[in-house]
């Protein structure tokens, strides 16, 4: 069973995963070629003191990326399924709904969190040779709360997607505005730290919704 | 599962609506706060606060909470050493104030202004610290080699072109507050990492026991001194300042909340007649010169103005403004007290 | 015969319009069943109930003895759905989706089935599914039905969207691979001469309810066009009146009307009713006029 639902996910995704990795890699190279730069122009001392002193981060280019790439994967892998409500020949296989969805929704995780993991490898690899563990703290912690966005804004993809009624999507979009402005409160270095708990606890919980999404289509929900 | 997403929809929702409908209500139907007095000084010439407003056909006046206007020259006179340009351009700068000789280079240079923010003392920062060279060679300051931070043991200092520890530096500068009495770890230190400054009055410290201490760097060498406390003082917050007079070296508050100043070279402190400073939640403004110190403490319950005499800091008058518009119950993330987000409730 | 489906008492409504109340129906094992009925009676509600796509507002409804919806996953390898528009996967390609459906039903997958039927198609084993014709989209989703085997299918609109060839093609797969295998099928269609050819019951449903249900050969059997040459047009309102005559109507002198009673009770009600007339002409008809017939032209 898991074979066949990830080779389906697979199918529909491939591509996007390829060119969402390949720019999940490049703008945390690129980042860290301006970092480069700036440290061969200036010096590291120079870009400790701008760290310190003017609390730059070298990675807000890299911001906004996870919820881009979030969003767009929530629309590639389900607006396919809702295409003249293919989904109906997903939930008609023989295989436990919950346990479909809960894989296809996995599938999704598991692809954005090896798009982070490599855009955070890079930044990493490049940034702790030259930084002590403060700054380079300082740097991650705004990265930190992007990409739990952007399994957040995925979720919450998956769900609009998956919802039957204009009604409930307007809603849901409404939920996923709000909750991404929960995200985007503050790029302060260091600002979610007393929060991040918070944010993955809102993450898991809105993954559920994609589930209601589908017990409304399986009992006939229109507008 | 139709359960837990019912539920969990409904939670979201919860907490959506909680953060946002008082933050709507609030935006829609906020006024501003009509008792708030933003800017008033104490005149040495009247010991009374005095405030600049604009009169009749928008000309500057002055005001004074006694009740009297002044025209704009008649109030250059009130506030003399806040409009010293001004009169001295028209030649009529007073020979003394408060019976006391002026000396208009030593006015201009006794003046200053300090200013913290809750935020600046609670906001989230990286423990990083950077120690200059107190007496550089060239007299500018120059970008320092390394950075420190502050462990369980002692001072820490990384050479910031190959990211490593010094470890001599380290044990040099951890003896020497060692030798002065510090108990290590540091929980709370400050300085003003600036190299277009004048000088450098390098940091002050408080230690595990609330101890407080002065460290500078001259010729790479370091130079600490333990401050003494009045007996049941206990340091807490502290700030260090750098005014052209390079009378003081900073302002500490203790554990009570009392403030103090810590006069230069002398290391002589002394506390400042207000009633209580908590640097977490209020924001304070002073305003100061040699004759008069001007202090605006402002809060989420109102603004307080003091009058302090600039010699012996004891309070000539102090005036409250409390905020009548409360500001409404909610759930928010964000506070002016520091720059977290994390969910609380106002 | 067991039952396969069975339905009972199911009512449902959109809104306030009501779509049927009280349907109750089954379809016994290895029959072919067709449901017409005119459009907005209810066909694809009664598929999507079936499918398990939409919760009726009361009755119940079983497959296998199983409900609906709390049928054991595993047992869906037993129905074969087809989705109105043959809907399949249009991201995937002949191939992939072969592949795919494979996994799905390990136990019981008939590649050659597919295969076979693939190979009619004039179309390269990596096309996507999402370009190709309609046609030739209803063959992949046949192939796929007949490579699953399963016990019962359920076909939303078969001829949905096909040219001739491709019905007759969809048809005579259809009917041999169901005979030959004693499978049970349950089908809608706007073609009721593609329906004539399949099927072997048929419920025809009007609005709010069954009109009848029972075995094609039957219906045609007994149902008969009556036509009787009159000039008296308020007949037809004393005809309407009759349960046994079904939707009379008046043109250029004759009146036409359905009928299951025989030429001889006609004539005897007729008579009863004192409805003057000359030349009364019987005609078989065939599924689509009888359908016609029992529901009425718009």
């Amino acid at each position: 069973m898991l074979q066949a639902l990830f080779y389906k996910e697979w199918i529909k995704t491939r591509w996007f995963l390829a060119i969402a990795f390949l720019i999940s890699i490049g703008i945390s190279i690129y980042s860290m070629m301006i970092f480069k730069h700036a440290m061969d122009m200036k010096g590291i001392a120079h870009i400790w003191v701008m760290m310190l002193t003017r609390k730059v981060t070298l990675v807000h280019l890299i911001t906004y990326v996870p919820i881009a790439i979030g969003l767009c994967l929530g629309v590639v892998q389900f607006v396919p399924e809702m295409y003249k409500k293919s989904i109906k020949l997903s939930l008609h296989l023989p295989f436990d709904i919950n346990r479909s969805i809960a894989i296809m929704l996995l599938w999704g995780a598991v692809c954005l969190a090896i798009c982070f993991q490599a855009n955070f490898l890079i930044v990493w690899n490049v940034l702790h040779p030259h930084l002590p563990s403060e700054l380079l703290a300082q740097s991650l912690s705004t990265i930190y709360p992007s990409y739990i966005a952007g399994f957040f804004i995925y979720f919450m993809t998956a769900t609009i997607v998956l919802e039957p009624t204009w009604k409930w999507r307007l809603g849901y979009i409404i939920i996923s505005a709000l909750g991404l402005h929960l995200f985007l409160l503050s790029q302060t270095p260091f600002a979610y730290n007393k929060f991040t708990w918070g944010l993955m606890l809102i993450t898991i919980i809105i993954t559920t919704f994609s589930w209601r999404s589908i017990y409304r289509f399986k009992v006939g929900c229109q507008d | 599962m139709k359960k837990v997403s019912q539920i969990s929809l409904i939670g979201m929702i919860a907490l959506l609506l909680i953060w946002q409908l008082p933050w709507i209500y609030q935006f829609i139907f906020a006024h501003p706060q009509q008792s708030a007095m933003r800017f008033m000084l104490f005149s040495p010439i009247t010991y009374e606060f005095t405030y600049p407003d604009r009169g009749a056909n928008d000309k500057l006046v002055g005001k004074d909470l006694a009740g009297h206007i002044y025209s704009a020259n008649q109030l250059d006179s009130v506030l003399p050493l806040f409009y010293n340009r001004q009169l001295a351009d028209r030649n009529a700068f007073p020979d003394s104030i408060m019976g006391k000789p002026i000396n208009l280079k030593e006015i201009q240079e006794g003046r200053f202004m300090f200013r913290n923010f809750p935020e600046d003392t609670n906001g989230p920062i990286a423990p990083l610290y950077m120690l200059l060279e107190s007496a550089p060679k060239r007299l500018d300051f120059e970008l320092p080699k390394d950075m420190f931070r502050c462990t369980t043991n002692g001072l820490e200092f990384i050479t910031m072109q190959n990211n490593q520890i010094d470890l001599a530096k380290s044990t040099l500068f951890t003896q020497a507050l060692k030798d002065v009495g510090c108990s290590f770890p540091i929980i709370h230190l400050h300085n003003i990492p600036n190299l277009r400054k004048r000088y450098d009055n390098g940091f002050l410290l408080v230690d595990r026991q609330h101890q407080l201490f002065h460290m500078q760097m001259t010729h790479n060498k370091p130079v600490c001194h333990r401050i003494d406390l009045p007996k049941d003082v206990l340091a807490n917050q502290v700030f260090v300042t750098e005014f052209d007079s390079r009378k003081h070296y900073g302002f500490f508050t203790d554990t009570t909340n009392k403030m103090y100043v810590i006069d230069a070279p002398s290391y002589q402190i002394h506390p400042l007649d207000i009633p209580e400073f908590n640097p977490s939640t209020q924001e304070i403004m002073i305003i100061g010169n040699p004759y008069m110190w001007t202090i605006r403490i402002e809060d989420d319950r109102g603004t307080t103005f003091y009058g302090l005499d600039g010699s012996d800091y004891h309070q000539y008058r102090k005036k409250e403004y409390i905020y009548h518009n409360k500001p409404f119950m909610g759930l928010h993330f964000t506070s002016s007290n520091d720059g977290y987000v994390y969910p609380h409730w106002n | 015969m067991t039952a396969i489906i069975k339905c009972t008492n199911l009512t449902h409504k959109y809104g306030k319009r009501v779509i049927y109340e009280n349907l109750s129906f089954e379809v016994p094992q290895g029959r072919i069943l067709g449901l017409l009925g005119k459009n907005g009676t209810g066909k694809t509600t009664t598929i999507n109930i079936l499918s398990g796509f939409l919760k009726p507002q009361s009755g119940e409804c079983s497959i296998f003895g199983h409900d609906l919806h709390s049928m054991p996953a595993a047992l869906r390898a037993n129905i074969g759905l087809l989705i109105e528009g043959h809907i399949q996967y249009q991201f995937m390609t002949i191939e992939q989706i072969e592949k795919f459906y494979s996994q799905c039903y390990p136990n019981q997958w008939k590649r050659d089935a597919y295969y076979d039927l693939m190979s009619k198609l004039k179309v390269a084993p990596k096309q996507r599914i999402s370009r190709m014709s309609c046609g030739q989209r209803s063959q992949v989703a046949l192939g796929l039905i007949l490579a699953q085997d399963p016990e019962l299918l359920v076909l939303d609109d078969f001829s949905l969207g096909l040219d001739p060839g491709y019905r007759r093609l969809f048809v005579d797969y259809l009917r041999d691979y169901a005979k030959s295998e004693n499978k049970t099928v349950f089908l809608t269609s706007h073609i009721i001469q593609d329906m004539e050819r399949l099927i072997d019951d048929c419920i025809i449903m009007d609005y709010g309810s069954i009109l009848l249900q029972q075995p094609v050969n039957k219906l045609l059997d007994q149902i008969r066009s009556y036509q009787i040459d009159t000039n008296c047009s308020h007949a037809v309102q004393a005809l309407s009146l009759d349960k046994d005559f079904f939707h009379p109507s008046y043109l250029s002198g004759k009146i036409e009307w359905y009928s299951f009673l025989s030429q001889e009770a006609i004539v005897s009600r007729l008579q009863s009713l004192e409805i003057p007339y000359t030349n009364i002409q019987t005609t078989r008809v065939n599924l689509e006029d009888a359908f016609i017939g029992l529901t009425g032209k718009y």
